[in-house]
């Protein structure tokens, strides 16, 4: 077969990802990876420990100095792709150099929200998802100590606490009444929200902000309701969204992501999309949705490169998961942990006195979601069970009794029994 | 290539209620105050009555070195070991949430990832068991063998599920450049000679007749001899040219002491042609020329033992082998490389699964239990003194075997207890002999 060519846009975890497999699948073909990053491969994931202090810039690079070279591939940094050109298969540079392409795998990722807030603009608003936008929190933090965090998802969150650690006063704002609205409940949430307040984090949720206003060298922040506040910084974190503009009038099909099958296929000819830029299947529905995370773009980027490479391959679909160490606690959810619907058998346990929290979440004889907070377990092993649908029959109770060391039984059978595949045993 | 790396074998559910020995090794090995932070774990569940180990598999794509958003883990292609970059890792904890297989664990207090690094080669948990669940096992030899060139062309033009191409494969890795193969029509005689203008090997190879692959080494032996180079002269051909139609020249060079390899092949048939029976087809086996119907019932003689008549005969070494123990099998060719004063032969079993209507994928499952049921047992004999190489301590009833394959499905029970019977006679017999051989 003739050496094609594989064009992938981004460098992040679903790029290098598909770099990987279709050089594991021992394809030796030619293969291109360009990022508008100046930066070497870095995860936005350590940014909030680079803004905490705890690692410096040294400490971001993701892969070795020599990786593409032993890897084959190419590496363009700092260029950014403006458009696709589906029918004659090539890529446009902002440059308006054109690029040719065999196979094309859109891995762009996704950029930083900015909510149509009143007075929220080039001079108020920062995101944090790039190096250059902690480098300018950075700037902007010297001398100053007072800093309001906008949103309280997972990102929000981290950077709160990076700021902490940093020794800044911070303020939480969220429009939702809890922390971490995705992925806890009020009654898991109560206890979070207790870490953060004991090491002095203000948490106003619920409150929706209406309007930012920089008055002199500080930023003031209305709410549709209740007492404005004053901070010297502020940092939105309300969320990502995928980075498709290079997709429009191309003709792929783009709704909230770059909309994929199930092998990763757009509904273009040879484009492929994966990662947070990609709308994937839902693993117990199948419905496609957005989950940027980095194990979802791992796998996504994995199915990616095997179909590019020419070997058939099948994503078995996200299960919304999460994993936050906070202050020395340890909280963990993963797939349907809030059933809407009296399906389910939950079963929780909460101990407000020692921080801890369980839930598990039965459909029939599967486990469908979990939620736990400082437990020790092994998180990859109760995701083991519901993505291998394994039985768990007569041991539901034992499970959530001594959910580590059942957990590994149930695996280590379901391994031993039915082989890696894993269905029931 | 990839080489081959120590593995940390832990026995399945063997452990004794609330043992942590090797938990406390590994605690007090890492410096650690309590066995939370064990690189092994112990899980004793009494209410379901399982006690067991378990740690980090090492395994050879791990999605921990994969997830790790900090690049701090890393798969040593040295030792094949996945270590933690304890300076990299920030503690995010992504990597607890990549590994199904409970491999890998977060500290709190110290905000980082850890896991087991098999003590770089000497695991002190293995050290510290005293019930022999643990154990670690080094590189084998065969694997090492992995590493070396491999000789034989890309692709294959054998049946999909073919063992003897994996074997052949092996087999030339361990034999390495000094080498000339001989074949005979057969399934594998294309891999060896090549198609068309395409060469089978990187090995010169002599295409001979079904009747006189011994005969022909013969005479390329006699010519080395007389320009004074040493090379291993081997023969890879089947169980038809072995047993049936080149018997003669194999038993006539075997008796002039006659130095080569001969490795025989036996997948019990003709079944590069059309799947006939052959000399070493099994008792009440289905070919094409002993049928199942009403007139007949498969094959009625039993099995011609080839290696134990090729023992009689007089060959130097003679040994049984399969590719279910590859360790094995290299230790016996290697030692077939070092004979000079006579014919080293080497019957290795090779399941068919287009001529047995067995399952592609059973190949290795079928060669195993061929030797867990003493129906082809694993022995050698150098120059007649003989021993079994593979002791089965418990053999598994011949009709596991027979059952993987449709050749056997109009087994009647009375057949297979008759099977059974020549299975057990056959090794009371080679038991017999390597008692007397001592």
């Amino acid at each position: 077969m003739q050496k094609r060519k594989h064009l992938i846009i981004g460098c992040g975890s679903a790029g290098l990802s598909a770099l990987e497999q279709i050089r594991r699948l021992n394809s030796e073909d030619e293969i291109k990876i360009v990022t508008m990053e100046d930066f070497p491969p870095y995860s936005p994931t350590l940014l909030p420990y680079l803004l905490s202090g705890r690692i410096d810039e040294g400490h971001l690079l993701m892969r070795e100095e020599n990786y593409f070279v032993e890897m084959k591939a190419t590496l363009v940094r700092g260029k950014t792709i403006t458009r696709v050109l589906p029918e004659t298969k090539r890529v446009v540079y902002a440059d308006g150099q054109e690029e040719a392409y065999d196979t094309l795998l859109i891995a762009s990722g996704s950029e930083a929200v900015k909510p149509p807030i009143k007075g929220l603009n080039g001079n108020t608003f920062l995101g944090f998802h790039t190096i250059a936008d902690c480098t300018k929190l950075l700037k902007q933090l010297a001398g100053k100590s007072d800093v309001a965090v906008l949103g309280a998802g997972l990102v929000g969150m981290e950077v709160a606490i990076g700021l902490v650690e940093r020794g800044c006063r911070v303020t939480v704002l969220e429009k939702e009444p809890r922390l971490l609205p995705l992925y806890f409940d009020q009654e898991a949430e109560v206890l979070i929200r207790g870490i953060f307040t004991a090491h002095g984090i203000q948490l106003l949720t619920g409150r929706e902000v209406s309007e930012v206003n920089r008055e002199n060298r500080r930023i003031e922040i209305n709410f549709a309701r209740g007492e404005p506040v004053q901070v010297d910084v502020l940092i939105t974190c309300i969320g990502v969204k995928a980075r498709t503009s290079f997709a429009t009038e191309t003709g792929i099909a783009v709704n909230q992501g770059i909309l994929v099958d199930r092998r990763m296929r757009t509904n273009m000819e040879d484009i492929y999309a994966a990662g947070d830029v990609a709308e994937t299947a839902d693993f117990f529905s199948g419905k496609l949705g957005m989950n940027p995370t980095i194990p979802s773009a791992i796998e996504q980027g994995e199915v990616a490169g095997s179909n590019m490479a020419g070997v058939e391959a099948e994503y078995e679909g996200w299960i919304s998961t999460n994993i936050f160490h906070l202050f020395g606690n340890t909280a963990f959810s993963a797939g349907i942990s809030m059933p809407d619907s009296d399906n389910y058998q939950v079963l929780t346990e909460k101990n407000e006195r020692k921080v801890q929290f369980k839930r598990l979440i039965y459909d029939d004889d599967t486990l469908v979601g979990a939620m736990f907070i400082n437990i020790d377990l092994d998180p990859g092993v109760i995701l083991y069970l519901i993505r291998n649908r394994v039985g768990i029959g007569s041991h539901k109770q034992q499970l959530f009794e001594q959910p580590k060391e059942i957990s590994r039984w149930l695996m280590q059978e379901a391994e031993h029994h039915v082989g890696p595949a894993g269905a029931k045993y | 290539m990839s080489p081959s790396y120590g593995t940390l074998r832990i026995e399945y559910g063997k452990c004794p209620p609330d043992c942590r020995l090797c938990e406390e090794a590994c605690a007090k090995e890492k410096g650690e105050l309590s066995i939370l932070t064990s690189r092994i774990k112990t899980i004793h569940t009494p209410q379901v009555k399982f006690h067991c180990a378990m740690t980090c598999v090492q395994c050879s794509q791990p999605k921990c070195r994969q997830v790790c958003p900090a690049g701090a883990i890393e798969k040593s292609l040295i030792d094949g070991v996945v270590r933690i970059n304890e300076d990299k890792c920030v503690g995010c904890g992504l990597c607890t949430l990549a590994c199904p297989y409970g491999g890998i664990y977060y500290n709190p207090a110290a905000g980082k990832s850890f896991k087991c690094d098999m003590c770089d080669g000497e695991p002190k948990c293995v050290a510290a068991c005293p019930y022999d669940v643990l154990s670690y096992i080094k590189n084998s030899t065969a694997m090492s063998y992995f590493q070396t060139e491999d000789m034989l062309s890309h692709g294959t033009s054998l049946c999909p599920g073919c063992p003897a191409e994996v074997a052949l494969r092996l087999t030339l890795r361990v034999l390495g450049r000094n080498t000339i193969l001989f074949s005979a029509p057969g399934c594998l005689t294309s891999t060896i000679s090549g198609q068309e203008t395409m060469p089978g090997t990187q090995l010169p190879a002599a295409s001979c007749l079904l009747d006189n692959v011994a005969s022909q080494m013969t005479g390329v032996r006699r010519y080395y001899k007389l320009i004074g180079r040493d090379v291993n002269l081997v023969a890879f051909v089947g169980d038809g040219a072995t047993a049936d139609i080149g018997f003669q020249a194999l038993s006539g060079a075997v008796e002039r002491q006659e130095n080569f390899i001969y490795i025989c092949y036996d997948n019990e048939g003709y079944m590069n042609t059309g799947i006939q029976r052959s000399g070493t087809t099994p008792y009440r086996a289905w070919t094409t020329t002993s049928p199942v119907g009403e007139m007949a019932h498969g094959k009625e003689q039993p099995t011609k033992n080839v290696p134990l008549l090729m023992m009689f005969n007089g060959a130097s070494y003679v040994a049984t082998a399969t590719i279910a123990f590859l360790e094995d099998y290299v230790t016996k060719l290697v030692k077939a490389m070092q004979v000079k004063d006579g014919v080293a032969y080497i019957h290795l079993y090779s399941p068919c699964p287009t001529g047995w209507r067995s399952p592609q994928d059973s190949a290795i499952q079928i060669s195993r239990l061929a030797v867990e049921t003493n129906y082809f047992p694993l022995w050698e004999a150098e120059h007649g003194k003989i021993h079994l190489t593979h002791q089965v301590s418990n053999p598994k009833p011949v009709s596991q075997l027979t059952n993987l394959m449709r050749k056997f499905s109009h087994l009647t029970e009375g057949e297979l207890i008759e099977l059974q019977q020549m299975v057990d006679s056959n090794f009371v017999t080679l038991k017999n002999l390597t008692s007397i051989g001592g």
